[in-house]
């Protein structure tokens, strides 16, 4: 989608992004593991934090 | 996760499940950016029982928790520190999904994982907010074969939701 009105540096930005999502799609899915993890420690810090239940977080060998 | 997989597998390979695919967030991850996820969703198909049963999952659970002593935790099974939800496919798609999943590396483990032409439709079907996420992710992300994605939405009666969902988020 390219909308007319978002400013040029605004849509490089977009657009930077993009792409840096699409190479974090291209990793072997065993750093994805990696990430997915440390996605759910700062998930399960920020629950505690404000009283929420806090989620799970894999205990994965390696 | 590659030890999990390995397990996957050898259920299969023991004829405890007829087949298996990853699907749901972590299937999706396989094709997108890794997004957090609370389980490995897990769908199966099975053999024909032995007996009549209401827990089909049961020589899931038998071989894993009672033989192989993995945890439960909630809904799930724990298998080398990943909980683990097994779904029996008994939907047409969510058949279709494990029938025609492909075979992904996962270290030096080979998993099987629902395409994610088969990914998309489920998530349309299902709906959430975060299925929706998910599938503008995988519009921007996946290397998506779109004439397979729209044989599989026309032929599940899927096709009014993915318009509805294009009018609302445009396709990426």
């Amino acid at each position: 989608m390219r909308d007319p009105e978002v400013p040029p540096a605004v849509r490089a930005r977009l657009e930077a992004r993009a792409a840096a999502r699409r190479e974090r799609a291209r990793l072997p899915m065993e750093e994805k593991v990696r990430i997915i993890i440390r996605m759910q420690k700062i998930a399960r810090a920020m629950a505690l934090a404000t009283g929420r239940p806090p989620p799970r977080v894999w205990d994965v060998p390696g | 996760m590659e030890a999990t997989v390995r397990v996957l597998n050898a259920l299969e390979a023991d004829g405890i499940v007829r087949r298996y695919a990853i699907a749901g967030a972590m299937g999706a991850s396989f094709y997108i950016e890794p997004t957090i996820a609370e389980h490995l969703d897990v769908l199966v198909l099975l053999p024909e029982p032995d007996e009549e049963t209401i827990d089909v999952l049961r020589p899931i659970y038998r071989r894993l928790v009672q033989e192989a002593g993995h945890k439960t935790d909630r809904e799930c099974i724990v298998i080398a520190g990943i909980p683990v939800q097994f779904l029996e496919a008994f939907d047409p798609l969510a058949i279709e999904a494990v029938e025609q999943a492909i075979d992904l590396p996962v270290g030096s483990e080979t998993a099987r994982v629902s395409r994610i032409e088969h990914l998309m439709a489920i998530m349309l079907q299902v709906g959430r907010p975060k299925d929706h996420v998910r599938l503008a992710l995988a519009l921007e992300q996946a290397d998506l074969d779109r004439e397979v994605f729209r044989d599989i939405l026309e032929r599940h009666g899927l096709t009014a939701r993915w318009e509805a969902f294009q009018r609302r988020y445009g396709d990426a």
